[in-house]
């Protein structure tokens, strides 16, 4: 072998052998176990070794499983309720800082700091603000509107899954803010003294010059939105464990059982193989929201 | 101290391209060799398959009494400077000259002493502890220098290290470096595209083209005596004007005819004993090349081997005069000594002498007779 | 003049409504976290007597060494986890990115292709698997288990590859014919040129693995010696779910050192996550 080739791959080996090991392998791994269930007699932290061959009895179960259904519509209403949301304020937010302001990187600053924040904290301390006498009930007692006094926002089945997301979006806003503050400020100052020149207005001008330039950010967040949608579990978990309950075709359904804590709770219920199955139906449902963020956002420019 | 011997040094890159082809050169201990050229013609990768920075597809390459085919830059000794300067950006001119001699294990006060003396020479002693950011260009030109001589290595390498500067520092530099040179007496080898800068400084030259070593000389040979079109072309400023012409040897006469003129030049001419010697009376497809130096304005005197032409520009270079006419057989310069100035005005008619000792002929390859 | 006047006023009035939005949590958090006992749940903020009838800093210190759920323990293993693999994954991945931006070896596109697409493939996939994997090695409630799997940054190698292409080639050989091997190279010149990029990616790893809830969580029992401060404070709030007062001094010690971070090191945190986000 070559010298260069040798020395490459030196270099490379820490790094391959930790991602051959944890993230190639698994997604290999992960369908020998999706064709496998787990037995009683198994051990609770060696169970890989004692599982038995199911075929596809795992993936047949998932598609006929009224709950894994809904647990995706939950997946969609929550990636509705936080994308457009979470790109539109962030817009507004760098759209306003881009502009002679004291104190603007204060500004940035606050809104940024949330997106860094523990997940599992900023739950917490929203689930205490949305419980009954938490701080918005007492609020809205205090204003006359005792809607939400017995419930909180997580437990009425209306309300629990746009709280969230609202949490989430003020979580994540500052994120967005940031990359299309650096866009806007790319834009050079005299396409703006050319577009005055012209006669353009505000609006005319956000949507000819700026607007452009952040179409690739929109696609980004739309798409790590997504993401993070499909992975959604800590906010879930520390606020509502996929409660209240509600009825969906006939079925008991948790209203914010999200897939991803869906996928969790099967986990912890030791159905390893119906949890990686689920995996695999999640991953190729990612492959279609990503085709169609992209399609959408193409089309549209 | 080393020579270098270059044997049938080839390089082809592992896309095909064929940069360098049997490049066969010895460049003597101490001497100042130019490799020159337009730009993609070699010149730069052969210099570094010498520093070891490209591999060699084939033939050898000898440092000294070494050969260094397989052996890495680092244990070469050799130093380079390079046209961006390369200067570490994060360490100050003294880190920055230290480093070759830290990395050799070179005790702390040898380098402090080393630093210091090549400094001085380069007067940059007082810059020692600025980073590069905070340099002039000419500073930041004496650094790399500086660099590369207190490793006191056999080769130097220069790798158009002028051409980032402005004309007129790139003149100081010129005479500082061929100081330099006379002061360390070592072997260096300088990469230029410019001419001008292979003409002053070298000991000999290099003239390099499409991968091909043209001509090896030192620069009166290859300013008087070009081994071809290409070399006579590249070599002075304004270039050589060429003609086409045909070539007619009769009682004692070479005539160089075209439309526009018929010089001829007799038998104890070099060019009529070269084409007896190769025989050939008649014959067309010829070039023939005149300095603009060797062409004079005839001042209204009818003489033999003359031109006519009419006046169409003067770039007064001062105290010199670049006059651009155009005949029957083409367009042409010719570099006058300026007196003559208010005389001629464009779009006039001259008459243009020819210095017939010092004209140069070039068969159909563009090889000279 | 006056319009303008006005426009200023109400951007001015925007900006600090939600400037105070999107920071009430944090002040929540630590109002509450200094409540008396039993005062969390009275959403009032201004005592009526004296500041300690309704304010204490009590709770700070007993959540960090209560009997049960000692933070100041699941406090350090969260900075130890944290920073390990900070540190490791920085390290892996420099070594990666050296390999990719400067050095030619055969499949290097194809890796480069897998690399990418595994970027993205969603996270859920690989709890499964990856648990398996661990519970095989053995490696249950323990350092390895919540280091090693993710000192694999793939978002770090490309950052790493990027920012070591950038260098000009000269500056490695001016190197070379120096006399510097490879390792020289990395120490004199690949390191001290990327250090801003390090120590944003050393940083964002950090966060990135300070709340990484999830698989802290699968990767230990309930006994281990491994618990982390998200895992304490979950399993904090399954034991008291009433006690606002100390969950929240806890949830302190997990906010505090971020916004630390956050205050002195903002501008490598903000310029590592926007590099991800301009690459598109």
């Amino acid at each position: 072998m070559k010298r260069e080739t040798l020395s490459a791959y030196s270099y490379l080996l820490p790094f391959l052998t930790v991602f051959g090991i944890f993230l190639a392998f698994p997604v290999v791994y992960s369908i020998w176990i999706s064709l496998h269930k787990v037995t009683l007699t198994t051990n609770l932290y060696h169970v890989f070794s004692d599982m038995k061959f199911a075929g596809l009895a795992n993936y047949k179960e998932i598609w006929n499983n009224v709950e894994f259904w809904w647990s995706l519509i939950v997946t969609i209403l929550y990636m509705i309720l936080t994308i457009p949301t979470g790109i539109f304020l962030s817009m507004i937010l760098a759209v306003l800082l881009n502009q002679k302001i004291k104190w603007a990187s204060f500004f940035q600053s606050a809104y940024f700091l949330p997106n860094i924040l523990d997940m599992l904290v900023i739950g917490l301390i929203w689930k205490f603000m949305y419980s009954p006498d938490g701080l918005f009930d007492t609020f809205f007692m205090k204003i006359g509107i005792d809607f939400f006094h017995e419930t909180g926002f997580l437990g009425n089945p209306w309300t629990a899954l746009p709280a969230i997301a609202m949490a989430m979006v003020l979580k994540g806003a500052g994120f967005g803010m940031v990359l299309f503050l650096t866009a806007l400020k790319n834009i050079s100052p005299n396409i703006f003294e050319a577009a005055d020149l012209d006669g353009l207005t505000w609006w005319q001008k956000f949507r000819y010059i700026q607007a452009p330039l952040l179409k690739p950010i929109v696609l980004f967040l739309a798409i790590t939105g997504t993401m993070a949608c499909l992975n959604a579990f800590t906010e879930f978990y520390i606020m509502t464990e996929g409660r209240p309950i509600s009825t969906f075709l006939g079925e008991t359904v948790g209203v914010t059982k999200i897939t991803g804590y869906y996928l969790f709770e099967k986990f912890t219920q030791i159905k390893y193989g119906y949890a990686a199955a689920m995996s695999y139906f999640l991953f190729v449902f990612a492959l279609i929201i990503s085709y169609i963020n992209y399609r959408w956002l193409r089309e549209k420019g | 101290m080393a020579s270098v011997i270059l044997s049938h040094v080839e390089k082809i890159y592992d896309n095909g391209f064929h940069a360098v082809h049997d490049f066969t050169l010895e460049v003597q201990d101490g001497e100042f060799m130019v490799f020159v050229g337009p730009s993609g013609c070699g010149k730069s990768t052969t210099m570094r398959m010498i520093a070891g920075l490209e591999s060699i597809s084939s033939g050898t390459i000898q440092i000294g009494d070494r050969i260094v085919n397989r052996i890495p830059p680092k244990d070469r000794n050799v130093a380079m400077v390079f046209q961006d300067y390369a200067l570490y950006p994060h360490m100050t001119v003294r880190e920055n000259m230290s480093l070759s001699l830290k990395l050799r294990k070179v005790p702390k006060q040898e380098i402090e002493k080393r630093v210091l003396h090549a400094a001085k020479v380069l007067d940059i002693d007082h810059v020692l502890d600025r980073k590069p950011k905070e340099l002039s260009g000419g500073q930041r030109q004496r650094v790399a220098v500086g660099r590369a001589i207190v490793r006191t290595p056999d080769v130097f390498m220069f790798d158009e290290p002028l051409s980032n500067l402005d004309p007129k520092l790139r003149t100081t530099m010129r005479v500082e470096l061929k100081k330099l040179h006379l002061t360390l007496k070592t072997t260096m080898i300088y990469v230029t595209h410019d001419q001008l800068e292979a003409m002053t400084l070298a000991d000999r030259i290099v003239v390099m083209n499409q991968g091909r070593i043209q001509q090896v000389g030192t620069p009166l040979e290859v300013y008087s005596k070009p081994a071809n079109k290409f070399v006579a072309g590249f070599i002075g400023t304004p270039p050589m004007n060429f003609f086409s012409c045909e070539v007619i040897r009769e009682n004692g006469t070479v005539h160089l005819k075209s439309d526009g003129f018929d010089f001829h030049v007799n038998r104890d001419h070099p060019l009529y004993q070269k084409l007896q010697e190769r025989g050939i009376s008649a014959s067309s497809g010829w070039t023939l090349g005149i300095r603009p130096e060797h062409m004079e304005l005839a001042r209204g005197k009818a003489g033999e081997n003359q031109i006519q032409a009419i006046v169409e520009v003067m770039e007064p270079m001062a105290p010199e005069v670049f006059v651009h006419l155009t005949s029957e057989s083409g367009e042409f310069v010719l570099r006058d000594d300026g007196l003559l100035k208010p005389v001629i005005r464009p779009g006039q008619k001259v008459k243009v002498n020819v210095d017939m000792d010092n004209i140069h002929l070039f068969d159909e390859e563009g090889i000279a007779l | 003049m006056m319009r303008l006047q006005m426009k200023k006023g109400m951007l001015y009035a925007a900006l600090i409504a939600f400037a105070l939005f999107s920071l009430m949590p944090l002040f929540f958090m630590v109002l509450t976290a200094m409540k008396q006992e039993g005062m969390a749940m009275k959403m009032q903020f201004i005592p009526d007597g004296p500041l300690e009838t309704l304010y204490t800093f009590k709770n700070f210190t007993e959540v960090l060494f209560n009997k049960d759920f000692p933070f100041f323990k699941f406090f350090l293993n969260s900075v130890i986890v944290a920073g390990l693999t900070a540190l490791l994954s920085t390290f892996i991945c420099l070594l990666a990115g050296y390999a990719f931006a400067r050095k030619n070896f055969p499949l290097k596109n194809f890796l480069f292709s897998i690399l990418l697409s595994a970027m993205m493939v969603p996270g859920m996939i690989f709890m499964v698997p990856q648990f398996a994997i661990i519970t095989n090695f053995g490696w249950m409630d323990t350092l390895a288990a919540l280091v090693i799997p993710h000192t694999a940054n793939i978002f770090g190698v490309f950052l790493l590859r990027q920012s070591i292409e950038k260098i000009p080639n000269s500056l490695f050989e001016a190197a070379e014919v120096d006399g510097a091997g490879d390792w020289q190279l990395m120490r004199y010149v690949v390191i001290p040129l990327v250090s801003p990029i390090l120590l944003t990616l050393i940083l964002l790893t950090f966060l990135g693995q300070w709340s990484n809830f999830l698989w802290q969580l699968i990767v230990n029992t309930p006994s281990s010696d491994w618990l982390t401060l998200p895992v304490g404070l979950a399993l904090f709030k399954g034991q008291y779910s009433i006690a606002w007062e100390k969950m929240m001094a806890a949830a302190c010690y997990s906010v505090f050192p971020v916004v630390i971070l956050f205050i002195f090191l903002q501008k490598y945190i903000i310029s590592g996550l926007t590099q991800g986000g301009v690459k598109e």
